[in-house]
């Protein structure tokens, strides 16, 4: 069954609460995403952008609040689960297996499939990422900073998910290169029906591709809107280069 | 008997591990070489014995003198252990090695070659108290035995319940952290070697002087699991409790299951068992009580300063916090700060920039964190660092701590290249730093973890180990005083006596600056410390660092909120993947395309 | 220069046998990232299995594959019952050592008080030699080093072409990403322990097969000789586990050949102690990449 005949996909997080140690690092932050959109978090360093990307996924533990996928609630469900719910994850780091060779990379992408929907996938994988062709013997460890994320990102299509958790994909990467990835890859995503849930730190370029986002600063959601919205919002920018405090959060709507 | 000689014994592995966390498997190997070197000195030459036992040398020393040289012949033997430490490995690969040396030594003494009679060991080896064998002086030697092991329990207490045993702990707590704060992690662990060899040795002689024989089946590596196994379930740091764990596990398990009757047909039974009680003992403690019977106990300083009840906040006022109060003013506001910066005055002197880097490159893999970075920050200011994810700025305050090697470049700190120098000696130059995560002393309390920090102690100095509270009272006390007003002042004064590792995120990364400033440092690096700080704490600290300029103390900024930068900082540095992008004003740089790009466009 | 040629032959065949021990070792440490010190006990123990079938008159090849099966399972149940709940309470590296070791003393000691601490034998000396050239191998020893080559050679087509071999390896380097892949971690550590169990038992069994004796401390005296092979050729990797088993080997009997029989261990263990002081990651140890003090 293609992407286009599935039941549109639905990602929400109502009132999360989570954190590892005692005080919370995440505090009452919800969110919701359908099926061909993009939903960017936007924040300053520290202000638990990743963490609330690992609570979703039952990484760091939720203490309050749920987690819903398609109606099903997955708070604190086991990691290896949501593969099988069409969830797929690109963490910040660590987001290749060292050690494997690209094209196993590949094949552990799609390790919930059977063998020949895998080699299928790899087929329509490469037809994205042609230059993946070249290096499906080496050894991701090995590859440069743009190689490894385009790893990374095909070996998440694999299974063909539906939702995709995007830990700052384009850390480290030059301007032109983090505009190509977030214009012409991640946004490509969520027009192909699935829905998006990206991190980053580089505010302007990621808000360009965002339908809905939000400003997480010390654990709150400071500002929240659509892309449009909060690419002409003045306190963004306010936020990220300074000139004033971060505004107080708002009271939970 | 046994209980005396295994009780200097475990006391001087507790140094070691509890104490420590020195996980020295080899520990038996000390004590045999204190057994053989007593033999050794005491017996007469190989030839004399009438040829039934041989060995290398034999010199027929007074039993006494004998016992002495057996207790230095152990530190040395500790010290070439402490060799093993040189290169910073994993604790348990570490811990592998020795063990691999302790079955080496064996193998190499049971091969008869001559040294010291091979697998059957040295027998009529003298009793200190004259007579050969257990029988001849019974009492008498329980006597010596306890003697010595009350002098070894005076000289432990000196080494671990004082600022020296604090010292120690923070390397066991954590490594990096202690060298962070001009500790010599390396010469401490040699240090505790050296001393618990002397203690096995001292153990090993007297045994090998009551037995009247020592053979390598006595110091198999196991043995020095069962020694260990009493300090695990006595209580690691606590001399005492590895007391009881003596008298319950070497003594009472192992020694006891000797008189037990033996089973028939099976010999050995007793002896067998007793090895696999004491390895499920090891497991049944690591699994439900890692601490031990009587755990560690740190020593409570709330009610010494004065501390009673809650404590009355701080002397600094968050109102009011984006106004820049003048020097004087400031100065006036805080008391303590004063203490805190004593040698950073005299950089003001000077009209060189404090620190100044040059062409810093360092490398991972093939990944250039740093890229050719070059810039200086002025004494007296407060110098801000910031720069997009990844831009390379921690890996830049690594490598002026010393934490990292750059690969090439030059680290100018008040005029001196410090590249290639330890992150200790650093420290100890007033180089501190603090670190993004913060990295406390987690099972020393709040102000054990300042007061370890305060450089040159002359209680970490042989003479005042050994001369004790006289040497070192008063400046513990200074310190003391520094460390209570900084308390009160970071509003931590309520968790005195509160083990760090159960402090709160905020709290723990405000006593880890704390900590800085208990270094007497001169030029400060913070690598974001407002990171997961409430408003509330972010304003005292802000408010502090402007005090702590006041007062002249030096300081760079990793930050990522841009808005204390703006407000604090007098100079900005700008990073972006790996290189200095722009140096200015806060203000001047907002303006620059170039660093709008960096930062918010990517 | 006969003698170096009889020594290179003899180090091959031991160097097999400690190459398939290594490589139990090193699975177990490339998933769960412990130093297991019990694994000299398992090593024990499968001997003990194994001599309780030859001396019920069982096959020996059929005895090393039970002995294997046994100490697999009970690997696993060791894993599941000790060493996940210690991971999972986040023991130091330090007390993780010190529980295995616990745990070795009490087995060996076990094992000791059932079977007595005498030198034991399969008795399975004798039969007939073959000759290579100036090498002279017991047909034992040639059916060990086949063994070996052929379970070494499994092993590499498990690790490289089944899924579950590369699942192993996927967890071994990156277990969150591993299991956001949707791999049962768990499982492939499970059946990763159960592995080393069973190269644990053959190795030993192997062993006791093509040495005339031996008695209960076989294995902890192995287990350094095993440590050494994993940490030479770079502790974690298979094909560094392969590789130090054949250094460790050769160097061991060309140095037993040539010096004297007794420092045959000896030299295996300095070349231990000066590896990890030299270069701790071993021959084929990546250096870490990223060493971040920082965190």
């Amino acid at each position: 069954m293609s992407s286009a005949e599935r039941p549109t996909v639905h990602l929400a997080a109502e009132h999360v609460v989570a954190g590892y140690g005692e005080a919370p690092v995440i505090k009452d932050v919800s969110l919701e995403v359908s099926g061909g959109q993009v939903y960017t978090i936007v924040g300053p360093n520290g202000a638990g952008k990743s963490t609330l990307l690992k609570a979703l996924l039952g990484i760091v533990r939720v203490r309050e609040g749920r987690v819903v996928l398609n109606g099903q609630e997955i708070t604190n469900r086991p990691l290896e689960h949501l593969a099988h719910l069409g969830v797929g994850y690109v963490p910040q780091s660590d987001d290749v297996f060292d050690t494997l060779r690209v094209h196993e990379n590949l094949e552990m992408g799609g390790y919930i499939l059977d063998a020949k929907r895998r080699a299928e996938r790899i087929e329509v994988v490469l037809e994205i990422f042609p230059a993946l062709k070249s290096m499906l013997q080496r050894y991701a460890g090995t590859l440069s900073g743009g190689e490894r994320k385009m790893v990374a990102v095909a070996r998440v299509l694999m299974p063909d998910p539906t939702a995709l958790f995007l830990d700052e994909p384009t850390a480290g990467l030059s301007p032109e290169l983090t505009r190509r990835v977030l214009e012409e890859q991640v946004r490509v995503l969520a027009d192909l029906g699935k829905a998006v849930l990206i991190v980053e730190q580089k505010a302007e370029a990621a808000l360009k591709i965002a339908d809905h986002a939000m400003v997480l600063v010390t654990g709150t959601v400071a500002l929240e809107g659509s892309g449009q919205e909060m690419r002409e919002n003045p306190e963004v920018t306010e936020i990220f280069l300074g000139g004033g405090r971060a505004p107080a959060a708002p009271a939970p709507s | 008997m046994y209980f005396g000689t295994d009780l200097i014994a475990t006391w001087g592995l507790n140094l070691q591990f509890g104490v420590t966390g020195v996980l020295n498997f080899a520990y038996i190997v000390d004590l045999a070489v204190g057994a053989y070197a007593y033999a050794l000195m005491t017996l007469g030459p190989s030839a004399a014995s009438g040829g039934f036992q041989s060995y290398f040398i034999g010199f027929k020393l007074s039993p006494i003198l004998a016992l002495i040289i057996a207790t230095a012949a152990g530190m040395a033997i500790g010290g070439l252990l402490s060799l093993l430490g040189l290169r910073r490995l994993r604790p348990d690969y570490q811990a592998v090695a020795l063990l691999v040396v302790s079955i080496v030594t064996v193998t190499v003494a049971e091969a008869d070659l001559g040294l010291v009679n091979g697998n059957a060991g040295l027998t009529l080896i003298p009793n200190p108290l004259g007579g050969f064998g257990p029988t001849q002086s019974g009492w008498a030697y329980v006597v010596l035995v306890g003697v010595l092991a009350a002098v070894g329990y005076i000289v432990v207490r000196r080494l671990t319940d004082s600022p020296f045993g604090r010292t120690l702990r923070a390397v066991r707590d954590d490594e990096v952290a202690a060298r962070g704060i001009g500790k010599n992690v390396v010469w401490l662990r040699a240090v505790v070697q050296i001393v618990g060899g002397g203690f096995a040795a001292l153990s090993g002689a007297l045994l090998a002087g009551f037995i009247g024989a020592w053979s390598p089946g006595a110091w198999q590596y196991v043995e020095t699991i069962s020694l260990l196994s009493a300090v695990i379930v006595g209580g690691m740091g606590n001399n005492l409790g590895v007391m009881l764990g003596t008298a319950l596990v070497p003594v009472l398990i192992q020694q006891g299951a000797q008189y037990l009757p033996a089973v028939a047909g099976h010999p050995g039974l007793a002896e067998d068992m007793s090895w696999v009680v004491l390895g499920v003992m090891i497991v049944i403690f690591i699994w439900f009580r890692p601490q031990g019977v009587i755990p560690e106990r740190r020593p409570r300083y709330r009610r010494l300063l004065g501390l009673a009840g809650a404590a009355t906040g701080g002397t600094i006022s968050p109102a009011g916090a984006t106004q820049l109060p003048s020097r004087a003013a400031a100065a006036a506001t805080l008391p303590a700060l004063h203490l805190v910066s004593r040698r950073a005055e005299g950089d003001l002197a000077h009209d060189r920039p404090l620190l100044e880097v040059k062409d810093v490159v360092v490398q991972f893999g093939g990944v250039r964190a740093v890229d050719s970075a070059s810039c200086v920050m002025q004494a007296g200011q407060i110098t801000g660092l910031i720069g997009p994810n990844g831009a390379g700025k921690s890996s830049l305050i690594n490598a002026v701590s010393g934490f990292v090697r750059p690969n090439h470049g030059e680290v100018l700190f008040a005029g001196h290249d410090v590249a290639r120098l330890s992150a200790e000696r650093r420290a100890n130059m007033g180089l501190v730093r603090t670190f993004q995560l913060p990295r406390l002393f987690p099972n020393l309390s709040a102000i054990e973890n300042l007061l370890v920090a305060v450089p040159n102690q002359r209680a970490e100095r042989t003479v005042g180990v050994l001369g004790g509270r006289s040497v070192w009272g008063k400046q513990e006390q200074a310190s003391l005083e520094t460390a209570r007003e900084l308390l009160e002042i970071f509003e931590l004064a309520e968790k005195v006596d509160d083990m760090a590792g159960t402090l709160s995120g905020g709290q723990q990364r405000m006593l880890e600056v704390t900590r800085a400033l208990m270094c007497d440092p001169r030029l400060l690096l913070l690598d974001e410390p407002l990171a997961g700080l409430s408003p509330h704490w972010s304003e005292i600290l802000e408010q502090a660092l402007v005090q702590l300029r006041a007062r002249g103390l030096s300081m760079v900024l990793v930050e990522h909120e841009l808005g204390i930068v703006d407000r604090i900082c007098d100079n900005v540095i700008v990073m972006a993947q790996g290189k200095v992008l722009a140096t200015g004003k806060m203000t001047d740089l907002r303006a620059q395309e170039e660093v709008q790009a960096a930062y918010v466009i990517g | 220069m006969n003698l170096l040629i009889a020594a290179v032959g003899f180090g091959i065949a031991s160097g097999a046998v400690i190459a398939l021990g290594s490589l139990g070792f090193t699975l177990q440490f490339g998933l769960s990232n412990v130093l297991n010190i019990a694994y000299g006990a398992f090593l024990t123990l499968a001997v003990f299995i194994g001599l309780l079938l030859v001396n019920a008159n069982v096959n020996p090849w059929i005895a090393m594959i039970v002995a294997a099966l046994v100490t697999g399972l009970l690997s696993v149940a060791y894993y599941q019952a000790l060493i996940r709940g210690l991971l999972r309470r986040g023991a130091s590296l330090g007390s993780l050592v010190i529980a295995t070791f616990g745990v070795g003393i009490a087995l060996e000691y076990i094992i000791v008080s059932i079977f007595g601490p005498e030198v034991q034998s399969y008795g399975l000396q004798g039969g007939g030699t073959v000759n290579i050239g100036d090498i002279t191998l017991s047909g034992l020893q040639v059916a060990v080093v086949v063994l070996a080559c052929a379970i070494m050679l499994g092993l590499h087509l498990l690790l490289t072409r089944t899924t579950l071999g590369r699942a192993m390896r996927a967890t071994s380097v990156n277990r969150t990403l591993a299991r956001s892949c949707g791999i049962h971690t768990e499982r492939v550590t499970q059946i990763t322990w159960f592995l080393s169990g069973v190269l644990a038992g053959i190795a030993a069994v192997a062993l006791a097969m093509v040495t005339a004796s031996f008695d209960f401390t076989l294995g902890s005296t192995f287990l350094i000789t095993v440590i050494a092979a994993a940490v030479v050729g770079g502790i974690g990797q298979p094909y560094g586990a392969m590789l130090g088993g054949l250094i460790i080997g050769l160097t061991t009997e060309i140095s037993a050949a040539f010096l004297s029989p007794a420092y045959r261990d000896v030299i295996a263990f300095a070349l231990l102690v000066a590896m990890l002081l030299l270069r701790p990651s071993g021959i084929l140890g990546i250096q870490s990449r990223r060493h971040n003090v920082a965190g």
